[in-house]
């Protein structure tokens, strides 16, 4: 059941349109977001080390 | 960086609520959305990676290559791009490369052994008066760095003054500007570093051809002032034409 409800989290969060929604609802409050709560939020397409 | 990237996109963009996507790909564990911000706006592309149930924001870009299935083939020719969107890819590619052999150097070789590695001053010169032949030297050197900016290179380039003892020149490097636009090269230089490279070269460059030169910053604009190093040395022409 667990397994199930992991998939069905994976495939919610595939989903194009909940994923632009949410990146939506994160870009409109993001003044009032901390910078530690936006980064949680990115991953870089080309990991770097400094 | 790239939180700093997308406060920056929401400053200076229409309400998020406001754009519209156009286009959607999945690639693997990725997700690519490409989107305008406005009815007229160019296009975005947002890229997401999928991990652990959890989007994350992974990249933004500005420039799309406009090949969106694989043409007939045998095929020889492929779409174009404005000549201002290559001159930023071109910059790009080789301000990257350029940075990471620093970075290298500069570990293995210290400081100033990485940044001598960009002196190209001699060979800088010895192109300026190949190509322009009839010039006198001072003139050549500074009329092909305005040409090479601009033409070759797509800066914005306005040329102030030129005499035989002083020049002035406002450069628009793309060089500049790309580092506070792209994320990948503040992670791996230091603004110090990075415009001390941008400054070597030119002052190398300006040491070759005789002249000392004054470099500051107006916003992304550079100004550089050249003085005459040493006795002008007369040429002159003749023309048969």
């Amino acid at each position: 059941m667990l397994g199930a409800e992991n998939e069905t989290a994976a495939m919610r969060v595939c989903d194009p349109e909940t994923v632009w929604r949410e990146f939506v609802e994160m870009m409109t409050s993001i003044e009032e977001t901390s910078s530690d709560e936006v980064m949680d939020k990115v991953k870089p397409l080309l990991p770097l080390s400094k | 960086m790239i939180c700093a990237i997308l406060r920056r996109l929401k400053a200076s963009a229409p309400p998020p609520q406001e754009w519209k996507t156009k286009a959607f790909r999945q690639r693997g564990n990725r997700l690519v959305f490409v989107a305008t911000l406005a009815p007229d706006s160019d296009l975005f592309t947002f890229t997401f990676e999928v991990d652990g149930g959890r989007w994350f924001f992974s990249h933004l870009e500005t420039i799309q290559i406009p090949l969106c299935s694989v043409p007939p083939l045998p095929a020889s020719s492929f779409p174009d791009l404005p000549e201002s969107k290559k001159a930023w890819m071109r910059e790009e590619i080789q301000t990257s490369e350029n940075i990471r052999l620093f970075t290298f150097l500069k570990r293995e070789k210290g400081r100033d052994f990485a940044l001598s590695w960009f002196r190209d001053g001699e060979g800088y010169f010895v192109a300026a008066r190949a190509w322009l032949p009839l010039l006198s030297e001072q003139e050549a050197f500074i009329l092909y760095l305005c040409w090479e900016q601009s033409v070759l290179r797509g800066n914005h380039v306005t040329l102030e003054h030129l005499d035989e003892t002083r020049a002035k020149v406002r450069l628009q490097p793309i060089y500049v500007k790309l580092y506070d636009t792209t994320s990948h090269l503040r992670e791996m230089i230091s603004r110090e570093d990075y415009l001390a490279i941008f400054e070597t070269v030119w002052k190398d460059r300006a040491r070759a051809a005789g002249w000392d030169l004054k470099m500051s910053y107006d916003g992304t604009c550079c100004v550089m002032e050249f003085t005459k190093r040493g006795p002008v040395r007369h040429s002159r022409i003749w023309n048969r034409g």
